[in-house]
């Protein structure tokens, strides 16, 4: 089973058995002590639910009514386990009742789902996985005031290790990387548009005008038949890692406001990023998590 | 790559203070967009071994030259195979000369007529048998090597030991189906010492006529052969020791100590050739003792390998809790097999009180065997297991006496032995 994954840390006696270690090798082959293992209660994890500014200094979010919505429906969640930080950003979709608690119920269960699988030893991949089922059940879960018509949610997680950043997605919500060179987008959406747009069609090309293009062909809630989130793996790059939901990405991938400074701290740029969705209109919700990557 | 191995672990990773016995159920699925896909050429080499000893005579060698015959006539132009003709000796049926033949409409043609004027006459030696298809396989090329035997008969003119012996000098040559067919003296022990050591399935088949549908079943099973000579890779740490690693579905093949030490912390135990399938493990690891709120430790980490391929990594968590509920809840997966372990446990309890003459033990035994069977939902293995029971004039049920069980309790400890799982997701 060699290679042993390697750990961070130099070549050390076990702290738990006093084994000699091999160096950079992860788990006691003494006693199985794991080096990278937190002590239980070691998350930490902030949600709209209880604010719409969070900031757990590597990671940071905010969510905002908009201008032009009655009501916030999006959620936002975001946690710090050891080194790896997290966030997840569910959308609810307006038109069906209820969405607003299926969204916050997913963003909540997804990530917690995946700061477990973490925390259990899965991979990051393995986890984003896990945090998206975890969210699909919670959003189907959610009581539907219209049976025909029930809750549902977009889901977008983002996962920053030591060396990988890992973004999972069911729906339109974003992920784009930040960095010297701009923002680039991490994500297709899953609609007609999401492909043509991946595909380099230009954001006046008409056939994205057509609002039947924007459809979404994958959400979660009781109505979205079994679901296993895309997911995108790339190696850490210095930067920041940006969540959302399409209250920010309509205008980011139109071009009408800039993307945040790469170097900017977590809660700076999401602020910064929501106050130009304001300034251009804020005609939806507006959601934003950025995740500091590869930055000492 | 179309295909991978996906491993899940379930189990409680809490133990109370002073806990050091872990118990997990590991999940090992082949997955992909088809692995079950016929369109794979990978190539595959098989051997039938046909019992052709005296007591075969009659109709159970009528149905067993058919069903060869069907199995023939299925061959895909290309493949490599053989017939072979098993007693106290091993003999070629075809071709003549210890070598494979090439399917084509020729060869085709002379196998049928081959096996058309088999007769039967002689005793039963299976390592015999094997030894022969080991020579045919060992050094072929094709990725899938397959043997299928079958007997009717008590492998008398051998030891145990010696074909115990065998199987092991077989292993990693080729995988082996054993059949036990008709109402004989087929022994369940036989036909799984052969299965269990050459990663192949052990099966009872009271009804001859019921081999075509057998002999088919196999070769569409290996036509779905997505991943070959798999390996299960097992480390474990210096201080902790393996109480038991076993197989619990489909079957219960107990693999403790078995397959290779390759490094002093890494066990490969080879798990043979896989289609799009789920197998689940049960491993109970004894760990040092640890104390409650520091940070836990694996117990075991898990992957699978072909050839350069591997797997993710699993791990096999321990921690300390001195919350009871947590330390003392049994993993729902974990009871399920410990439960469903105890049925041919059981089983082997009545038939030694049967054999020991104590019937009312017997039957006491048979009944909780029967209990435990049904309430894991494994009707199957229950219905086999009320097949020993017999109602006397009286109407009293008791299980049936020794002289009267014969294949009906093979075809129970064979049945006995195949799991359901506890949630069938695939």
């Amino acid at each position: 089973m060699e290679p042993n994954p390697p750990a961070a840390d130099p070549a050390s006696p076990c702290a738990r058995c006093g084994v000699p270690l091999e160096p950079g090798w992860r788990f006691c082959e003494g006693c199985g002590a794991d080096r990278l293992a937190r002590a239980d209660g070691a998350a930490r994890v902030r949600t709209s639910e209880s604010a719409d500014d969070l900031d757990l200094g590597v990671v940071a979010a905010v969510t905002d009514r908009g201008l032009r919505r009655p009501r916030n429906e999006d959620a936002v969640a975001i946690g710090v386990l050891g080194d790896v930080a997290a966030a997840v950003v569910c959308d609810g979709v307006a038109s069906a009742p209820g969405s607003a608690r299926a969204a916050t119920d997913a963003a909540v269960a997804g990530l917690h789902g995946l700061l477990a699988a973490l925390d259990r030893g899965d991979d990051a991949v393995a986890a984003t996985t896990a945090g998206a089922l975890a969210a699909a059940a919670a959003a189907t879960a959610v009581s539907a005031p219209d049976p025909g018509n029930p809750p549902c949610c977009t889901y977008v997680s983002a996962v920053v290790t030591r060396d990988a950043t890992v973004v999972g997605w069911v729906g339109d919500s974003p992920a784009y990387l930040v960095d010297p060179t701009g923002a680039r987008r991490l994500t297709v959406d899953d609609s007609a548009a999401g492909r043509l747009a991946a595909d380099g069609a230009e954001p006046d090309d008409p056939r994205l005008a057509d609002p039947a293009a924007h459809a979404l062909e994958r959400w979660l809630g009781a109505d979205s038949g079994p679901v296993e989130p895309r997911v995108r793996v790339d190696p850490a790059a210095p930067g920041l890692l940006l969540v959302c939901s399409d209250g920010l990405s309509h205008y980011l991938d139109a071009g009408v406001v800039a993307p945040a400074d790469h170097r900017a701290a977590p809660a700076a740029a999401a602020r910064a990023l929501l106050g130009r969705a304001l300034a251009a209109g804020g005609h939806d919700n507006v959601t934003v998590a950025a995740i500091a990557v590869a930055q000492g | 790559m179309g295909h991978g191995f996906e491993i899940t672990v379930d189990q409680n990773e809490y133990l109370p203070a002073g806990g050091r016995v872990m118990d997990a159920i590991i999940t090992v699925r082949l997955t992909g967009d088809d692995p079950g896909s016929t369109g794979r050429d990978r190539g595959v080499a098989r051997v039938v071994l046909l019992d052709c000893s005296g007591s075969m005579s009659g109709s159970r060698l009528t149905q067993a030259k058919r069903a060869v015959t069907a199995f023939v006539d299925a061959l895909p132009d290309g493949a490599a195979f053989a017939v072979v003709r098993g007693t106290d000796v091993a003999g070629m049926v075809y071709p003549v000369a210890p070598e494979l033949a090439i399917a084509g409409d020729r060869t085709r043609g002379e196998a049928k007529d081959a096996v058309r004027r088999l007769g039967a006459g002689g005793g039963t030696a299976i390592g015999s048998w094997l030894a022969l298809a080991k020579r045919l396989l060992a050094d072929h090329s094709a990725a899938v090597r397959h043997a299928l035997l079958l007997t009717d008969g008590r492998d008398e003119h051998e030891t145990p030991e010696r074909l115990a012996e065998v199987v092991r000098d077989c292993e990693g040559a080729f995988t082996c189906d054993a059949l036990g067919v008709g109402e004989g003296t087929w022994q369940a022990d036989t036909l799984e010492r052969v299965a269990d050591g050459l990663l192949g399935a052990a099966r009872g088949l009271p009804d001859p006529a019921a081999l075509a549908a057998e002999f088919r079943e196999v070769t569409e099973r290996l036509m779905g052969t997505a991943a070959v000579d798999a390996d299960l890779l097992l480390w474990t740490p210096a201080h902790a020791e393996v109480r038991f690693f076993k197989q619990v579905f489909p079957r219960f093949v107990d693999l403790t100590g078995r397959g290779t030490q390759v490094t002093p912390r890494v066990r490969a135990h080879p798990t043979g050739n896989w289609s799009a399938e789920a197998r689940e493990y049960h491993l109970s690891v004894r760990v040092e003792a640890g104390r409650v709120g520091d940070k836990g430790l694996i117990a075991a980490r898990v992957h699978m390998a072909v050839g350069d391929e591997r797997s993710a990594e699993r791990t096999v968590h321990v921690k300390w809790t001195d919350d009871q509920q947590l330390a003392t809840s049994i993993n729902e997966n974990v009871a399920h097999y410990a439960g469903q372990s105890r049925v041919p446990e059981l089983l082997d309890e009545c038939l030694s009180a049967v054999a020991a003459g104590d019937r009312g033990l017997a039957t006491d035994r048979l009944d909780r065997a029967i209990a435990v069977a049904d309430a894991h939902g494994n009707a199957k293995a229950a219905a086999h297991l009320r097949n020993l029971l017999d109602t006397d004039p009286a109407g009293t049920v008791r299980v049936r006496d020794g002289d009267m069980t014969g294949y009906l309790a093979e075809m129970a400890k064979i049945e006995s032995k195949l799991t359901t799982r506890l949630r069938d997701d695939r």
